[in-house]
């Protein structure tokens, strides 16, 4: 392996929760240089939002942060402080990142002067993401949510579950993570154009635009033919038996897609039902979707009588497409998940051990150089040192005035 | 002068599936040169609904259109030895190769990652897959469904007294493209500084794994197996939703306080705005949502209790008055909005996110999404419709490889192009 992809390239993240510290963990598992501002005073979600270690809510047992800020250096500013706006500043002009971060509330940067015009006066070639939940402009610009009020109003709420009764949802924070993935686009191809030029360039994320983007074609059912998509648990129009079956023991299920009538025929041998694939109300693709309640309850009543990982095992050995519907425990044990390393134990100074998991992706020539996450302000003398040239008297008075936070200090936070 | 865009100069060959395909209009949409090769007669995806007018046509899939603009098209048998003589001229000229084939399946014909390399030593091929290219799952038998089962994401999605539930259509391969898309920049980048080009390897399965934000996570830390909860979400033993019934439909409204500062501000402003509609209870009014709230010290009826003067409340209004009044007073509401309530949004109307584009071959106009991200320079556009089966055939053919047209005749016949 050679030099790592990122090398050289530096990264303000000043953004909080999953969507942009996610796409920027990324470049630093490949090599890029990533400074999180954070503070102690109002605690970032990814350390207060989710699963905890031993069950203890601090700020560095929080499993989201290990996912989200993995390969990154953690500074803590209380930027309510001129003092520690300007330290932010000196980053910018002295330390020259490459990338700049940040998911506030549209307005929050611009009143603390470190908005897209105020950065770009003194680095006119930054690259500056915003990210929030309905872009910078517009009528809705300053609506507040998470995750779950992006999965809503983006369309994916209303597609999840049953058509006879109300939506699902998606689960938790699902439509940050579109967000994620197009962000990392945006940001690697102002790097590449930033090299080419010199020029920087503002992106201004909308959320629910990138979640749009993704259901583009539903939305096109609608604006051409007038016809709304709606939820049908898990079925498909080409497709049956197309769904999830239940399997021995609580709470097991497998996924079995059919396309064609060979498919078919395939799965009748494996089910030991033959006679299915003769039977006229399964016999053709159009009859499986005629009697398609019919098929699903005599699928359902075979696949009980087996593990989900045996369903699996017997559709997958005649070529029929079948998974088990893995669980959260499943991802750990997944086979081909190891194979990739996917999960990488890692030595953490305060749980011990964590499985922190590495990028999805994987490149012939180029390793990661991906590392556990940090503690609060954990490098805020290294930053402060390497990066601004400070003494240690001078990062002292930086404590000692607050600018630089070193205690929580939310009522309710960490009890 | 040429158009300023991020990635203008740069080409990409598109040879991937259904919603994969999202990966090079990524490309296309940020102006690089992308050109989708299909085999003669088109690729099956245009065979995916729904179609324009509800006419079944490989030029009129709506699937097609929405992720494969900003593309021309040619058609290519690379299966036959002409075919692959072609593709390979083509790869001389190209920077990306994305695929979305069977793992071994390029291999097989002699266009695997190092036979592309003789062609073109910096080429850089991204092969997207549901499981990835090797390992013990690679050759399995998939279909969106299933990746989306492998990804835990479908386990917990649904509601609880039923079996898990997917998106109700196939999107985990147009996760696959956004991956792909990230990923091969990243290969992009590599080779701007280093000269060389490599195989990009882009499993679904971990990629969407993440959308299910992490719960997984949950069994790391706290071995507990995160279930699905339908409509609402849980804090400790209490469970609240996320999504209420209200006057037309459903909304969104995340309640509560405790710790989550904003959130307890919002349902103060909420109880605000009930209060002034005569609709909030004395009790109500008296909860101290930041100090005075702590859901993990709750029973489940006491949980119900409180937020039944909501449920009240929101029965009488609209999807709407609840979008404008959260934006309005801070609180965190959106509606639970379907394509119909998307489509009129005013909010969209204003960021000018919608695009006209022109379907001459339809005598028609459509409407299209804008781009994933809006760029202060070198913006993203829809500068051209999805390409028709082989539209661009002459074009690449005969204008850039120098074919001459009795050959082209030759490759029609034999049923190369």
């Amino acid at each position: 392996m050679n030099q790592s992809i990122f090398s050289g390239i530096r990264v303000l993240d000043m953004a909080t929760a999953a969507t942009a510290p996610l796409a920027l963990r990324w470049l630093g598992d490949y090599g890029a240089t990533v400074v999180k501002v954070e503070t102690h005073l109002r605690l970032d979600v990814a350390r207060m939002g989710g699963a905890f270690y031993q069950g203890i809510t601090e700020p560095d047992h929080s499993g989201y942060q290990m996912w989200w800020n993995a390969s990154k250096y953690s500074i803590t500013l209380n930027l309510d402080k001129p003092e520690a706006r300007d330290l932010v500043k000196s980053l910018l002009v002295e330390w020259r990142p490459h990338i700049m971060a940040e998911s506030f509330r549209p307005g929050v940067m611009k009143k603390w002067g470190l908005d897209y015009d105020s950065v770009k006066a003194v680095r006119p070639d930054i690259i500056y993401y915003s990210t929030c939940l309905e872009g910078q402009s517009g009528p809705h610009s300053q609506r507040l949510g998470y995750g779950p009020a992006t999965n809503n109003m983006s369309g994916l709420g209303h597609l999840a579950g049953w058509p006879d009764r109300a939506p699902s949802g998606m689960p938790i924070a699902y439509g940050d993570f579109p967000s994620t993935g197009t962000g990392s686009i945006a940001l690697v191809s102002a790097l590449i154009r930033q090299r080419r030029t010199g020029r920087g360039v503002y992106i201004d994320q909308s959320q629910y635009e990138a979640n749009l983007c993704i259901l583009a074609a539903p939305l096109m059912e609608y604006s051409v033919n007038g016809r709304v998509m709606t939820r049908n648990g898990n079925r498909l129009g080409r497709a049956a038996p197309h769904g999830v079956y239940p399997c021995m023991g609580t709470d097991r299920w497998v996924a079995i897609a059919v396309f064609n009538d060979d498919e078919w025929r395939r799965f009748c041998r494996v089910t030991g039902h033959p006679e299915w694939a003769e039977d006229a109300r399964f016999a053709t693709l159009l009859a499986r979707k005629r009697n398609e309640d019919a098929l699903d309850r005599l699928v359902a009543e075979w696949s009980r009588g087996h593990t989900a990982e045996e369903v699996e095992a017997m559709m997958q050995a005649e070529g029929v497409a079948a998974n088990v519907v893995e669980d959260n425990r499943d991802i750990y044990e997944d086979s081909q998940l190891q194979h990739y390393g996917q999960f990488r134990d890692i030595a953490h100074p305060v749980v011990g051990v964590v499985r922190s998991q590495t990028a999805p992706f994987r490149f012939s020539k180029s390793g990661d150089t991906h590392f556990r996450a940090p503690l609060l302000g954990e490098h805020n003398h290294y930053v402060l040192s390497e990066f601004l040239g400070m003494s240690d008297d001078e990062i002292s008075d930086l404590y000692a005035a607050g600018i630089v936070t070193s205690e929580v200090d939310l009522p309710s936070a960490g009890k | 002068m040429q158009e300023d865009t991020m990635l203008g100069g740069y080409r990409v060959l598109d040879l991937t599936e259904g919603g994969c395909a999202f990966g090079g209009q990524a490309f296309g949409d940020l102006g690089a040169d992308v050109i989708k090769i299909e085999p003669p007669g088109g690729r099956p995806s245009r065979d995916l609904g729904p179609f324009y007018k509800d006419i079944p046509d490989r030029n009129k899939s709506l699937f097609w259109f929405a992720y494969n603009r900003n593309k021309r098209g040619i058609t290519l048998d690379i299966e036959n030895a002409d075919g692959r003589d072609l593709f390979k001229r083509l790869v001389g000229t190209a920077d990306l190769v994305l695929e979305s084939y069977t793992p071994g399946y390029l291999n097989g014909l002699g266009l695997g990652y190092s036979q592309l390399c003789e062609v073109k030593s910096d080429i850089i091929l991204t092969s997207i897959t549901p499981y990835g290219l090797e390992g013990p799952k690679s050759g399995h038998k998939s279909s969106d469904l299933t990746t989306w089962a492998a990804s835990v994401v479908h386990y917990i999605c649904g509601d609880p007294d039923r079996p898990p539930t997917w998106l109700s259509w196939p999107c985990a391969g147009i996760h696959g493209g956004v991956e792909a898309a990230s990923a091969s920049l990243f290969a992009l980048w590599h080779r701007e500084i280093t000269g060389e080009g490599q195989h990009v390897d882009v499993p679904i399965q971990p990629y969407l794994m993440q959308h299910s934000t992490g719960s997984y996570w949950w069994w790391e830390c706290m071995q507990f197996n995160l279930p699905r909860m339908g409509r609402y979400t849980r804090y400790f033993s209490v469970r609240y939703p996320y999504i209420y019934d209200c006057k037309d439909g459903y909304v969104h409204c995340q309640l509560g306080g405790g710790a989550a500062a904003g959130v307890a501000n919002s349902t103060r402003r909420f109880v605000d705005w009930m209060d002034e509609e005569g609709m909030a209870p004395e009790w109500l009014k008296q909860i101290d949502w930041f100090f005075g709230f702590d859901a993990s010290k709750m029973t489940a009826d006491e949980m119900d209790d409180i937020l039944q003067p909501f449920h009240t409340f929101l029965l009488t209004k609209t999807k709407s008055e609840v979008s404008e009044e959260a934006v309005r007073r801070s609180i965190i509401a959106c509606p639970v909005s379907d394509s119909k309530d998307i489509c009129s949004d005013r909010h969209l109307r204003a960021r000018g996110f919608w695009q006209d584009v022109q379907h001459q071959e339809l005598d028609d106009t459509l409407t299209y999404c804008g781009g994933f991200v809006r760029l202060s320079e070198a913006p993203i556009g829809v500068r051209r419709r999805a390409p028709l089966v082989g539209e661009h055939n002459l074009e690449i053919y005969e204008g850039e490889l120098g074919l001459k047209r009795h050959e082209l005749a030759v490759l029609r016949q034999a049923n190369v192009i």
